[in-house]
């Protein structure tokens, strides 16, 4: 409710300012200053309680000033597991040529935790600067982006401004890799004959293709290589081809099962074997490698949270 | 950010706390002083080989010692010096506990009050001049706090924003100075301050010369009609003496008190006395009345003595009237005769040679006896015992020995005499009508009683003995004594002096002026009465509001220098838009370049030097000379689209 209301009243990109702390703090000194003076009836101590308090609200109109103009645009968030920082891109925009110091970035949410406190500047000549901020997420789930903070202590701390940003988009958590239950290969009859490959008795390799800058060197063929230095990667198949299918069958802990499954398009991926997934709500056809598995955990992060069971 | 990202802040705080607890040399108990150099030195000292912190039983410990030694000194944790000292220890203890950011800005916010607390004490222009220079440094420390970084390189531009954000900040402050309501708290102000040495209520051989060493500040006086008499003539009465035993002279008690009332109307001399160091307000001798604050507790007695009930708490205004001439009187004059002692032979003899038929003739018969009798004006006398081991022996002294000896041979030929404790002279401003006394002016001369006038009148052995002391004051001696020091150099140095003292008188004067009365006498000026006046916060607030805005609309004005190479890129972008030609985000130059280059060549061919000079002199770090600077900018605005 009260999130609501604020919601309403709070708008993108206006400043908000309060002092900080610190600058009640220096405020009740003012205040502790000009009883003195009064009570002692000492016009310096009148002069000095006045010229701090004229320092405050000017270095309001600062902290206010430094802020103003600046914007932040979503430019892009990483993928990672639940636990795992991950990155969050924006540009940092100002329309005047100013130099804008001590910005710092932060989400407002329960969902994620800002790590990283960069301070950023903007120097006059800079129109958007890129700002990267770390976050860390608690949960596994396709997030909207939460709400983004642009704050400033500039230039004595004593008051903070402020403004929200609200970017439209998602961020996607996986389910942390968990559990240690073992998921037999099975073969699939499907694969081998889709790729149409001849095998020699031993199983020892099928085929070779062009090796690719960035393939394991594990697949490399070294004797081929040893024989005419020309570099071909092993495509490996029958014996070593395995290939898992990974169904949705979760026990009593679904949130449990999931990071099974997480763990399981891990084991594969390191394996570099061929999986499927099914999801209540999809199915990831079958297929190897760095996407399949972001397809994959992308696939369990978007399974929806039972409610009352382990959020 | 970590402890370890504000540990280079550390040691510019431990200086600044340094800094701070400086005026407590002069201020404070040396013990408190003593206290606080050795916390902040072994604090440095951890600093430095980046030890660890005491324990904290040991802090705790320390602390209660503190209180500890507050409670033994001054009894009590309240009143101005007490709490003052106090807070000083405490800020020196809290500099060992420098945890998180907090804490260092706590520091900051104690340094303003270990300053407060120091301005309580002492509001010269000294001090006014060190409260601007530590508003500065502590400003510069918090907006490197701030910013978490301490550059002892570049200081200048380190403080630079603090000088900015102060100068900023005057205006408003003089404005809330003005309409800052002035209310009372009803708290008392506190303890007395200690009386310093000063002229007192007794004579003794030695207690006149032992003040003409200090040059500290006794009193302004500002003669209003712009006359200011010689300062030869310029005797400011403190204390009258009647009571004689050998050298030593007294005041007896039985005298007559009288409680004058102020005026109200401001006489012709006005005298800023310095606080702590008299207990009388001085007047000259033709002084009729004097008008004061109300509130002061003040009491006139026989001499037209008009001494304090207690030593001023601070400094205090009052005005001297003057009279046409002195008023006569009818005296007891038992209580100006009597001696102690019965003459010896020596001194019989010399008062029955001295002795004149008129009182007059005496007098000046003992002025010529000092003036030609081998006797010498000295700073350091040898010391003496007795009125006729000085005219008979050593013949040596100061004022006191002259006064006191002059009075006691007039009392001996039945002239009523008495000695006057008080100044004599002073500095004279050559800027304005004002005159500056020092303890070093301190003075004594001899108040005989004219039977004839039934009035008293003033005589200054000191002057026949050496007209110098009168005519240029005790620090024509100091000069003596320093001869190795150039005149020049002297003459440059007391000028230098009396512009300062000039400025001081006139910052203090203000200081002490600017109360609740005069904020009304100024306001009523501005057109400010009544109902105005009563909706005082309101035009404060107002005006608060309306300098801020003054202050917002110069910032937005403000436009901050870009380097030129990008100017030169700025104009060609604006170019560029006219044309329809925008730059997208995100795109730089090399990029534009290639868009416009695709989209049309033979422009692109115009554009492309252009952009290549503006890339290298960015990127590439190569120099843009002003000739270049300028056939670019030209180049620029010859572009056409086509």
């Amino acid at each position: 409710m009260l999130e609501g209301v604020r919601r309403r009243l709070v708008r993108e990109n206006r400043i908000y300012i309060m002092p900080s702390p610190r600058g009640f703090l220096f405020l009740g000194a003012v205040v502790v200053m000009i009883l003195t003076a009064a009570t002692y009836g000492n016009n310096l101590i009148f002069i000095l309680a006045f010229i701090l308090f004229a320092l405050f609200v000017v270095s309001m109109l600062q902290t206010h000033y430094n802020l103003k103009g600046a914007r932040l645009e979503f430019a892009g968030a990483d993928e990672a597991f639940e636990g795992e920082p991950q990155s969050l891109l924006f540009h940092l925009t100002q329309k005047r040529s100013r130099l804008k110091r001590g910005l710092e970035i932060r989400t407002r949410s329960k969902t994620f935790r800002t790590l990283s406190e960069r301070r950023e500047d903007i120097l006059p000549e800079e129109q958007v600067k890129a700002a990267r901020i770390e976050v860390l997420a608690w949960r596994r789930g396709v997030h909207a982006l939460p709400e983004v903070i642009l704050e400033t202590y500039f230039p004595l701390g004593m008051f903070r401004a402020w403004k929200i940003f609200r970017p439209q988009g998602t961020l996607i958590v996986y389910p942390r890799p968990e559990g240690d239950v073992k998921l037999t290969s099975v073969h699939s009859e499907h694969g081998e004959e889709e790729t149409g490959l001849r095998t020699t008795p031993d199983g020892d390799f099928g085929e070779l293709k062009n090796y690719q800058v960035g393939e394991s060197y594990h697949q490399i063929a070294w004797k081929h290589y040893a024989r005419t230095g020309d570099l071909y990667s092993k495509v490996h198949w029958g014996a070593e081809h395995k290939h898992y299918d990974l169904k949705w069958s979760p026990g009593r802990d679904p949130e449990q099962y999931l990071r099974q499954l997480s763990r399981w398009v891990m084991n594969a991926l390191e394996e570099d074997a061929s999986f499927e997934l099914e999801t209540p709500d999809s199915k990831v056809e079958p297929g190897r490698g760095m996407e399949q598995a972001k397809a994959c955990w992308r696939a369990l992060a978007a399974v929806p949270r039972q409610q009352g069971k382990s959020a | 950010m970590s402890e370890k990202g504000l540990k280079h802040l550390t040691l510019p705080l431990i200086l600044l706390v340094g800094i701070n607890v400086l005026p407590s040399i002069y201020l404070r108990p040396l013990w408190s002083v003593i206290f606080c150099s050795v916390l902040l030195g072994y604090r440095l000292w951890l600093h430095l080989i980046d030890a660890k912190m005491p324990p904290r039983p040991l802090m705790v410990v320390i602390q209660l010692t503190v209180a500890v030694a507050i409670w033994q000194h001054y009894t009590s944790f309240f009143g101005d010096e007490a709490a003052g000292t106090f807070l000083t220890l405490l800020t020196c203890l809290k500099v060992y506990e420098l945890r998180a950011k907090r804490d260092y800005f706590i520091t900051v916010v104690l340094c303003f009050l270990v300053l407060m607390s120091a301005l309580l004490l002492d509001q010269t222009l000294v001090m006014t001049l060190f409260l601007l220079a530590d508003l500065i440094l502590l400003t510069t420390y918090m907006f490197a706090l701030e910013e978490e970084a301490w550059r002892w390189k570049g200081w200048k531009t380190s403080l630079r924003p603090a000088l900015v954000l102060t100068a900023k900040a005057l205006p408003l402050m003089a404005v809330i100075f003005i309409l800052f309501p002035r209310f009372s708290t009803g708290f008392g102000t506190g303890p007395n301050v200690q009386a310093k040495t000063g002229v007192t209520d007794s004579l003794k051989p030695g207690s006149v010369s032992n003040l003409i060493d200090s040059d500290e500040l006794v009193f302004r006086a500002t003669f209003l009609d712009g006359m200011m008499p010689p300062r030869q003539s310029l005797y400011w009465r403190g204390a009258v003496l009647d009571t004689v035993d050998g050298l030593d002279w007294t005041r007896s008690q039985n005298d007559t008190r009288l409680r004058p009332r102020p005026i109200g109307d401001p006489g012709e001399i006005e005298v800023y006395l310095e606080m702590g160091f008299e207990k009388f307000l001085f007047s000259l001798d033709d002084t009729a009345t004097l008008d004061f604050p109300k509130g002061t507790r003040l009491t006139q007695r026989d001499g037209r003595i008009f001494e304090l009930d207690q030593p001023l708490q601070s400094r205090q205004r009052y005005y001297i009237h003057a009279a046409e001439e002195r008023p006569t009187e009818i005296i007891d004059e038992e209580r100006y005769l009597q001696m102690a002692d019965k003459p010896s032979e020596k001194m019989r003899e010399l008062i029955t040679k001295l002795r004149q038929p008129t009182t007059a003739g005496s007098v000046r018969a003992i002025q010529q006896r000092f003036n030609d009798g081998g006797f010498a004006y000295s700073m350091q006398p040898p010391p003496v015992s007795s009125v006729d081991e000085f005219l008979f022996k050593t013949r040596t002294g100061f004022c006191e020995h002259y006064a006191g000896t002059m009075a006691t041979l007039l009392r001996h030929m039945d002239i009523p005499a008495r000695v006057v404790v008080g100044f004599q002279g002073g500095t004279p401003s050559f800027l304005d009508n004002y005159i500056t006394v020092r303890a070093q002016d301190a003075h004594a001369w001899v108040e005989y009683y004219d039977r004839g006038t039934r009035r008293w009148l003033r005589v200054d052995p000191t002057a026949q003995v050496d007209p110098l002391r009168i005519s240029e004051g005790s620090q024509s001696y100091l000069k003596e004594n320093v001869s190795w020091i150039p005149k020049s150099i002297l003459k440059l140095f007391e000028n230098g002096r009396t512009v300062f003292d000039e400025i001081d008188a006139s910052w203090s004067g203000f200081l002490l002026r600017f109360d609740l009365a005069k904020q009304k006498e100024l306001l009523e000026k501005l057109g400010m009465e009544g109902v105005l006046y009563r909706a005082l916060p309101v035009f404060l607030i107002l005006a608060i509001v309306l300098i801020l805005a003054v202050l917002y609309y110069f910032e937005a004005q403000r436009r901050e220098p870009v380097s030129p190479e990008e100017s030169l890129y700025r104009l060609f972008l604006r170019r560029l838009k006219g044309w329809r030609l925008e730059k997208r985000a995100n795109e730089g130059p090399m990029d534009l370049l290639k868009r416009i280059e695709s989209a049309n060549p033979e422009f692109g061919a115009e554009v492309r030097p252009i952009l290549d000079e503006l890339i290298q002199v960015r990127f590439a770090g190569r120099k843009l000379e002003a000739r270049r600077h300028n056939a670019l900018r030209s180049a620029i605005k010859k572009l056409r689209y086509r």
